[in-house]
């Protein structure tokens, strides 16, 4: 794979792990240590992702962020040890794509490059998607097939994975509580729904989300049900 | 200074305009009501002096004509040498009293100088009730012969004559079976100089000329009683008797009467009584006088009172709220007593019905006295309608009422400060206030009966004509008038008292809860002054204090914070190397210390986490987003999502969860957080094989979630398990951050709950309450 990927952060070891992690993946890694290199090695024509953290000497993150969007249109990560929500919120308001919280395992992290670049590349633009579909970042599901691809690749679901998928992607936002989806799913009552549906959901996140123990996308709402997270 | 001089300018011209304002009200009120009361008087009267001084010649008023016309029938008694008795009155039971001087008497308060005592004109011509009808009784009590009355009545009317004659503003002479005249220059239709007012009686009928001009007296020729007839006979109804006919009587009245006196010293005396007419026209000019001069008071009062409204009447509101400000400190009770007496002669003066209505209580002598002890009320009343004519008691009275309603307008509520307030003691919290508010309560009734006692005394020796008693009354009253002011300082001194002991109780509340900004202020001459000092030094040592710590917390939380943040760094690097080792071919032994090192890195992380979130709830920086939500659900969510680890563990748990929803209004994030650690460390730290109960019940407004298990490690009694890095085994070789419990009571605390732990041997039981949600 020639795709190269640019990891910009202070701390070299960090560089070094995330770069030894994208190589034995086949990715090409360019490095950079600070804001301003950062900006001059965007300048390569063969990047398709950058990976960058917020706190750096001589020019932050977000702001070599805004630099880089006013003349490339690539996918960025942005790496931060804050974890405040209101950070998150901050940063993909700049124009992250992603967001990752120190400290990160390089699984997580691969995982979310890859996804990046799928929906970056191979796909382009997802809106090109057939009639009918139901699009929510990197999820997109076809009423009529019944059918879920994240990122591009068809997820292989149970009925009954299916049937709580497309309930939930059908009504995007919305909360339902556990009886609601056992009835509208299974139909009929259950005894104790939650935990049937607690199983299947963790099932789904097993095959959907790129860190199942942080979800981003089916997400539970406590004490009241669970819900399709809504994405761009 | 030029500004503090500007300044003190305006405050005096504010201060001149109010005093200004006031004094035109109050001195044009004054006036206003003075000349009401005059012209009530004037009225109440019914004299003809109003009307009658409104006239230019004296001779055109109702009493002249009156005088005159008693006159004629005098001096026609006289010229036919019979009784001066007057028979015309009979009917009415007028008793018998020669009406000329009775006019005389009754007109003779001008100057006084026709009144001389001991030599009154009663005296000289009064007969005695015994002597009428025809002069003095023999001894034997025989009839007196025909010429002993007719001797009786002309030496009466020689006595009169003797009186007149001197008087040459009315001339008069009399032509019949006697003569009488006092001049000799007065004949029939041809006065004299200086008398263009003559009167003549031909016999038959009387005609009067003035200015040489006759004038119609008869109108229509029939007398009907009115006031403006002439009280004369002549008329068609009224003709006069056998008697008198052939008397021809003719009187001149001077122009500009003045006074004749005539010095009869040998009596012991000056004799002028019959100056009527003098008199009369100098009282006529007098009340003319007195008219004007009401009317121009009146005027100015009535400009005064419009300057007032037009242009100082902002002026006259500030002064009325000062002197608000002063009748407001005043007990209400005594103040309204004290105000309304003036007041209370006007409801005795307007039926019998309420005079019976006042207590009878005897006021010593006098008129209280007489008028109660003999249930005579007409008696009262004419007092209080003598009253009501005096201008002092008008003014008083208005006055007094003025300033009561001004006290009731501009105070707010002022019988709060009395002394039935003082007995209630409503709106006082402390029971010390209420018990001193009580004792004055009571202290000023007694002081108000000793005040009404000490009155009466003053009012008994007051009725008393002389001033002995009166200094006899003050000597018994003044040791009790001294008391009197004693003890009203003193209860204002003690009403202070304990309303600064309220303010000062209210501080020590205020304190206690929390507010350490605002200082007591009380006056320097309190008498808590001291203890208001020591607590304000007490707040502001707290409140320096508790800066100090807050700002220590706030250190330590930054300091948390920022090595969190330092510490996640290289864990990131840690983590990420050594998931890079685990995925290299490694000897087998190597592999698993990479696999102890991703194990540990991992509760680093963990803890790091754990570290980040306690110092946030600790400094209560921890952001709370509240959702109506069922707090059943939200455990059944948690055991689904933990069931995992509940299998594994190879514990029973053992759930009594309501089916109908428990709704509380909580941040959901928070509280799956707090279950999570609590079973969590029921899951970790149980005996391996025991049973762990989760309940929930909702009790009165409140959901209270109970979770119990049996530890394994031995408790300790007396450990505070939710305090930070405190855990049940001492060795810290588990798992565990020793944060779990003390993270749960923080979130639980954020969302208004509370989480209690109990230990019992080794059971080990959670609590946590939460309010329910009210809404629903």
């Amino acid at each position: 794979m020639d795709e190269k990927i640019l990891v910009v952060d202070d701390d070299k070891e960090i560089v070094g792990a995330i770069a030894a992690s994208l190589e034995r993946e086949g990715y090409q890694v360019l490095r950079a240590y600070d804001g301003m290199e950062a900006l001059d090695k965007a300048l390569d024509p063969d990047l398709r992702l950058i990976i960058m953290d917020v706190m750096m000497p001589r020019l932050d993150g977000l702001s070599a962020l805004m630099r880089i969007r006013e003349r490339r249109n690539l996918p960025v990560i942005v790496l931060s040890a804050k974890s405040e929500e209101s950070d998150k919120v901050l940063g993909l308001g700049m124009g992250a794509d992603d967001y990752v919280t120190k400290p990160f395992s390089a699984q997580e992290l691969t995982a979310r490059v890859r996804s990046q670049l799928r929906r970056y590349t191979s796909l382009g633009d997802v809106n090109a998607a057939g009639r009918g579909d139901i699009v929510n970042g990197r999820l997109r599901f076809d009423p009529a097939s019944r059918e879920l691809t994240a990122d591009g690749e068809i997820v292989r679901l149970t009925a009954t994975e299916t049937g709580i998928v497309e309930l939930l992607m059908r009504h995007i936002g919305r909360v339902f509580p556990a009886e609601e989806i056992y009835r509208r799913v299974w139909g009929g009552e259950a005894y104790a729904p939650e935990k049937t549906v607690m199983v299947h959901i963790r099932r789904i996140r097993e095959k959907i989300e790129l860190d199942p123990k942080e979800p981003d996308y089916l997400k539970v709402v406590w004490g009241i049900g669970y819900k399709m997270e809504p994405h761009k | 200074m030029a500004i503090k001089w500007n300044r003190t300018n305006k405050n005096t011209t504010g201060r001149m305009r109010t005093a200004i304002g006031f004094l035109s009200f109050v001195l044009g009120v004054s006036l206003l009501l003075s000349g009401g009361a005059f012209w009530i008087e004037a009225y109440r009267d019914r004299n003809h002096w109003m009307s009658d001084s409104l006239l230019e010649d004296y001779r055109d008023t109702t009493q002249f004509r009156n005088y005159i016309c008693s006159c004629l029938r005098t001096f026609l008694s006289m010229g036919a040498a019979q009784p001066l008795n007057d028979y015309w009155y009979g009917d009415y039971g007028y008793d018998w009293q020669d009406s000329v001087l009775e006019m005389q008497e009754g007109v003779a308060w001008y100057g006084d100088a026709g009144i001389i005592p001991g030599d009154g004109p009663m005296s000289f011509v009064t007969v005695k009730r015994g002597e009428s009808e025809g002069g003095p009784q023999s001894t034997d009590g025989a009839q007196p012969t025909e010429a002993q009355r007719k001797d009786y009545w002309r030496s009466q009317a020689k006595k009169i004559h003797e009186r007149m004659k001197e008087d040459q503003n009315l001339l008069y002479r009399i032509e019949g079976v006697d003569k009488y005249s006092n001049t000799t220059d007065l004949f029939h239709l041809r006065p004299p100089d200086g008398y263009s007012f003559l009167l003549y009686f031909d016999g038959v009928k009387v005609n009067v000329y003035k200015n040489g001009e006759k004038i119609d007296i008869y109108g229509d020729g029939y007398y009907a009683e009115r006031e403006d007839q002439w009280y004369v006979p002549g008329y068609q109804n009224f003709t006069v008797d056998e008697s008198l006919k052939g008397v021809k009587v003719t009187i001149a009245a001077i122009d500009e009467p003045q006074l004749f006196l005539q010095g009869t010293y040998g009596k012991g005396g000056v004799s002028g009584e019959a100056n009527y007419l003098y008199r009369l026209r100098q009282n006529l000019l007098e009340s003319r006088e007195q008219y004007e001069q009401s009317l121009i008071w009146m005027g100015v009062g009535l400009a005064l009172v419009l300057l007032c409204a037009l242009s100082f009447w902002r002026g006259k509101q500030i002064a009325d709220v000062k002197l608000a400000r002063l009748t407001g400190k005043l007990w209400f009770e005594p103040k309204v007593l004290l105000l309304l007496v003036p007041l209370l002669p006007l409801l005795l003066a307007v039926s019998d019905r309420v005079g019976e209505a006042v207590p009878v209580t005897v006021w010593g002598d006098g008129v209280w006295a007489e008028a109660v002890m003999d249930e005579q009320w007409w008696y009262l009343r004419e007092q209080v309608q003598e009253l009501l004519r005096q201008r002092g008691w008008l003014l008083t009275a208005f006055w007094c009422l003025y300033l009561l309603v001004n006290d009731l307008r501009r105070n707010y509520k002022p019988w709060k400060n009395g002394i039935c307030a003082m007995l209630a003691a409503s709106g006082l919290k402390q029971p010390i206030q209420r018990r001193l508010s009580r004792v004055s309560g009571l202290v000023a009734l007694a002081l108000l009966l000793l005040g009404a006692v000490n009155l009466n005394l003053l009012m008994y020796a007051a009725s008393f004509s002389g001033g002995a008693p009166l200094a006899g009354a003050w000597t018994v009253c003044l040791p009790a008038v001294v008391l009197l002011i004693i003890a009203t300082v003193f209860l204002w001194r003690l009403k202070r008292v304990w309303t600064d002991l309220g303010t000062l109780t209210d501080q020590i509340a205020a304190v206690r809860s929390g507010d350490l900004e605002h200082p007591l202020i009380v006056e320097t001459d309190s008498d808590l002054r001291q203890a208001v000092d020591d607590l304000n030094h007490i707040q502001q040592g707290l409140h320096s204090a508790l800066d100090q710590q807050t700002k220590s917390e706030r250190m330590k939380v930054e300091l948390v914070t920022n090595v969190s943040h330092d510490l996640k760094t290289p864990l990131t690097s840690i983590i990420s190397y050594a998931d890079l080792l685990a995925q290299e071919e490694l000897p087998p032994q190597a592999a698993d210390y990479v696999h102890i090192l991703q194990e540990k890195a991992a509760r680093l992380k963990a803890m790091v986490q754990d570290v980040f979130d306690i110092s946030k709830a600790a400094s209560g920086q921890l952001p709370i987003k509240p959702k109506h939500l069922d707090l059943g659900k939200l455990l059944r969510q948690t055991l689904a999502d933990m069931s995992q680890a509940v299998e594994d563990s190879g514990l029973a748990l053992r759930t009594a969860l309501p089916e109908d929803a428990v709704p509380v209004y909580a941040d959901g994030d928070r509280l799956y957080r707090v279950f999570q650690n609590l079973l969590g460390n029921a899951l970790k730290y149980s005996l391996p094989g025991t049973r762990v109960y989760l309940a929930l019940v909702t009790q009165g407004r409140q959901a209270l979630v109970t979770l119990k298990n049996t530890s394994a490690a031995e408790l300790r009694p007396g450990t505070d398990y939710t305090g930070r890095f405190v855990r049940g085994d001492e060795s810290r070789t588990d798992g565990g951050s020793g944060l779990g419990l003390s993270i749960a009571q923080s979130f639980t605390q954020a969302c208004n709950g509370d989480l209690r732990v109990e230990t019992d041997g080794d059971l080990f039981t959670v609590r946590v309450t939460l309010p329910l949600d009210s809404l629903s």
